[in-house]
């Protein structure tokens, strides 16, 4: 019996003694050393109330080596170039999405951190990292200390960046749509490989080289051209392509469009408006102007149908060219060569300094159409300007029938000649709020310099 | 018995319910350990009221001083000898103190320190790495009035000394410039400049060199047994002259520090406190015969230049290139050439270019000579055999009496100085008479 409790003792001792021997953890309170309680700049006090307020992003531009691979050299920003960099992220992307597409939108869509970089990502064996967005919440941008706000196109480059990342977002929150995937299929495993040249990628309808690694990447890079360069760059890239391919490129963009609208409930064709306006206005982007296009020879004509296009009942027309127009109808009217009528003319962009007016007369019963040709001059003035100096070079003969019943039809044709040769324009989009998103550089008009409602206006057809 | 059992369970009892406190192996928290390890650094870099003295060696390699100044409101103010307008132009940053691993201090926005961590090349340095140096740095310790600090990610050191007021208003003001300008500037007004050192019964002269755009300052003098010794060191400018960046690199027994500036004389100090005068000598104190090749690469005679001390027989030999490179002695009619000897001491060559060109040097065409050399230590003079023929070029026919000389004659390396400059010259052995003056390159 003793036996029995001592051992039952014994072992009640070696229970006890083992139980008591009790690990603990060392309770350890981190919460007072947050690394990120450093006295405020200026620039924190402009990112809070511009960005953390409204739209609760976060930016960090003080270096932090967590924030980036550690096995790379890389530098922190200067703090002067900090706001260049937030007014880009903020009015080139921000602002156009909340103004478009609302605030609930941006507010949960948009990647919560942005961290700024001053120099470029550099690897050890040399490569360079350009841009990274991370599951959808923080987007690195590199290279800030070098960002020119003067300089429209390197703002536009990275620009361009952001909207591209930010559409892989919105690709993780609503898939691409399939009918996309099959529209090209031509990916290729390493789009950096020298195979894939520029023109095969234009020529198979793809919008840049990395467009061909795979089709979000596609579909991103189609995003961010279309928002970028603008809808005359991308339209004027598919005409350059191939057949096939300028349909896939305009099927792609259609596939685009339908994504926002169905979608997120966004107009594209606004957007695009809105990044271009931003551009412009802030960057001072001249790339996507009327009169750009037309120095570098990218129009080719301007239609007018005063008594047909449909346009005019639209969205109205300009008074002061009306009378004009009338001047032409009683001068044909006069005129010994009675009968004919003044039809609808165009205005053709022969060259960058070259211009034409091909002006239809039918006959009095309306059976033959005849074409008169005029050339003009075209200069570009300083202040973004241009004028028109009728010659006529003596073309005559075969070849040259418009140019003879050009002579014949002059009379009737004055005032019109006579309106080009003595006006100063201003060449412009005929802008959105008047023809509507979905006529985005679509219409094209002359402005009399000084006199707003004096113009004349067309749809445009590119070369 | 009872009583016996009842006690057992009691002890039992107590010793089952026992719980122990946690052993804190370091006797705090560790937050508390951190708190404090940050608190003393934050306070030491604010502590400095005029600010600090510092000196970053980095891995390219090189050195470079700074002077920061630290403030509560977590910016630093910074002057730096790494350009003209760093060390005249002070420039504001941001700072953290903040725990990685260890109290550590980071430059966590753009200023001068960051030119030399920039990675791109943008500042000089070299993609992908820059100068290979860090904007993070460890605590290490302090003691006195210096803090010591190392790189995070390339270990380079961050030595800080206390700065005084006066300093402090010296770097603001942007005084560190001048005194850069004036040391590169006593330098080039004395290229043969040296230090006077005795050492075992024997009095060196030790040439200093200072190469400003390496940051490295070079001591070398000829021994009794006519073979050259030399040392170089990293240095950093500062207000007033310089300071030798590594520790005791010794030479001849001497450990310099500094070199400071009293009145217009340059003094190098050692670590005693000794002071040795900087003095410019009336040629290079290296003989040029154990200059060429490692200080000057060649010897060169440019189109139609014939310098001072160049004999008679000397000038002949000369002529018969430059003039016959228009004269169309070759064959064909030239208007600009050259004749340079490059030295090779490793493979104990010497190659002998002659350079024509029919568009004033900017192109053209180079005629080659390789010769090997003998050099006699005692007699110091150089025997040259031929190594292999003329090739390329069209200079050959008007490079024959050179050639010849350097076949059948002996020759001396000298300095030859005239106006401050110093030029090289090559005197004959066998053929006293020819004595021909080169621009040293």
């Amino acid at each position: 019996m003793k036996n029995i409790i001592y051992s039952i003792l014994g072992l009640s001792f070696v229970i006890s003694f083992s139980s008591c021997n009790k690990e603990e953890n060392l309770n350890v309170d981190m919460s007072s050393y947050n690394y990120d309680d450093f006295e405020k700049l200026p620039i924190d006090d402009y990112i809070y109330n511009n960005l953390t307020k409204p739209f609760n992003v976060e930016v960090v531009y003080r270096f932090d080596r967590s924030h980036t691979d550690i096995g790379k050299n890389i530098s922190p920003p200067k703090i002067e170039q900090v706001q260049p960099a937030v007014d880009m992220v903020l009015d080139g992307f921000i602002r156009v999405y909340d103004k478009v597409a609302g605030p609930t939108f941006i507010k949960t869509y948009t990647p919560k951190q942005f961290v700024l970089f001053g120099s470029h990502a550099y690897n050890s064996n040399g490569t360079v990292t350009l841009g990274t967005a991370d599951g959808g919440r923080r987007v690195v941008l590199y290279d800030i200390n070098n960002i020119n706000p003067n300089s429209s196109a390197d703002i536009s480059r990275r620009l361009q960046t952001i909207h591209h990342e930010f559409t892989h977002i919105l690709n993780q929150i609503v898939a691409i749509p399939s009918s996309f995937r099959t529209v090209t299929t031509d990916y290729v495993a390493d789009w950096t490989a020298s195979s894939n040249t520029a023109e095969e990628a234009q020529a198979l309808g793809f919008i840049s080289q990395y467009s061909r690694s795979s089709f979000p990447e596609d579909f991103a890079e189609t995003v961010a051209h279309l928002l970028i360069k603008g809808q005359v760059y991308y339209d004027l890239y598919a005409s350059g392509s191939t057949e096939d391919g300028s349909a896939k490129l305009k099927l792609k963009q259609s596939i685009v469009e339908d994504y926002f609208k169905q979608f997120l409930n966004i107009d594209f064709k606004e957007l695009q408006y809105e990044v271009h306006k931003v551009l412009v206005e802030q960057y001072a982007d001249e790339s996507q102007l009327f009169i750009t296009a037309l120095k570098n020879n990218n129009i080719e004509s301007i239609g007018v149908d005063m008594d047909g296009g449909s346009e005019y009942s639209i969205y109205g027309k300009s008074a002061a060219f009306d009378q004009v127009w009338q001047e032409v109808k009683q001068s044909f009217a006069s005129t010994q060569n009675g009968g004919f009528k003044p039809g609808k003319f165009s205005i053709v962009f022969q060259s960058s300094t070259r211009m034409q007016i091909q002006a239809e007369f039918p006959n009095s019963s309306g059976s033959t159409t005849y074409l008169s040709w005029y050339d003009f001059d075209l200069t570009y003035n300083s202040d973004g300007t241009v004028s028109f100096k009728y010659i006529d070079e003596g073309k005559t003969g075969t070849g040259n029938v418009p140019y003879d019943n050009g002579r014949f039809i002059k009379e009737g044709w004055q005032p019109l000649l006579d309106y080009f040769q003595n006006n100063i324009f201003t060449p412009e989009w005929v802008s959105p709020e008047i023809v509507g998103f979905g006529n985005l550089m679509k219409f094209g008009g002359l402005n009399v310099e000084g006199e707003v409602d004096n113009y004349i206006y067309g749809p445009v057809t590119l070369k | 018995m009872k009583r016996i059992l009842y006690f057992t369970f009691l002890l039992l009892f107590l010793t089952g319910c026992k719980k122990g406190e946690v052993d804190l192996v370091f006797g705090e928290q560790p937050e508390e350990r951190m708190g404090e390890k940050l608190t003393e650094l934050r306070s030491l870099l604010t502590s400095s009221e005029y600010g600090w003295k510092a000196k970053l060696l980095v891995e390219k390699p090189s050195a470079y001083s700074f002077y920061f100044k630290f403030d509560d409101g977590k910016s630093c103010t910074m002057i730096s000898d790494f350009s003209n307008t760093t060390s005249s132009t002070p420039n504001t940053s941001t700072y953290r103190v903040m725990w990685a691993m260890n109290a550590s201090l980071l430059f966590d926005t753009f200023n001068y320190i960051t030119m030399l961590q920039e990675p791109s090349g943008s500042y000089g340095g070299t993609a992908p790495n820059g100068y290979l140096s860090d904007i993070e740095f460890e605590y290490v310790r302090s003691s006195g009035d210096s803090l010591i600090m190392t790189g995070k990610k390339y270990k380079v050191p961050l030595l800080m000394v206390k700065a005084t007021q006066a300093e402090s208003e010296s770097y603001l003001a942007g005084n560190l410039t001048e005194s850069i300008e004036k040391t590169k500037q006593f330098f080039n007004d004395n290229k043969n400049s040296y230090v006077s050192i005795d050492s075992a019964g024997h009095s060196y002269k030790v040439a200093v060199d200072l190469l400003s755009q390496d940051k490295t300052v070079s001591l070398s003098t000829i021994t009794p047994e006519k073979t050259v010794k030399s040392v170089s060191n990293l240095f950093v400018f500062d207000l007033n002259g310089f300071e030798l960046g590594t520790d005791s690199v010794g030479f001849l027994g001497v450990t310099f520090k500094t070199a400071v500036w009293e009145g217009n004389k340059l003094l190098m100090v050692d670590d005693k406190g000794a002071k040795y005068e900087i003095k410019n000598d009336t040629q290079p104190i290296i003989p040029l015969n154990k200059a060429i090749g490692v200080k000057y690469s060649s010897l060169l005679s440019p189109y139609l230049t014939y310098y001072p001390g160049t004999s008679a027989e000397g000038l002949t030999i000369l002529k018969r290139f430059h003039e016959g490179l228009a004269s169309g002695a070759t064959g064909y009619i030239f208007n600009s050439g050259y004749i340079s000897f490059a030295w090779d001491n490793f493979n104990k060559r010497i190659t002998l270019n002659g350079f024509s060109s029919q568009n004033g040097g900017s192109s053209g065409w180079t005629t080659t000579i390789v010769y090997n050399f003998e050099f006699d230590e005692t007699a110091e003079t150089y025997t040259l055999t031929k190594r292999s023929n003329a090739s390329g070029g069209y200079t050959a026919p008007i490079l024959d009496q050179m050639d010849n000389f350097l076949l059948n004659s002996k020759f001396k390396l000298e300095y030859h100085v005239e106006d401050g400059v110093t030029y090289g010259k090559m005197i004959g052995v066998d053929r006293p008479n020819v004595v021909i003056t080169f621009l040293l390159r």
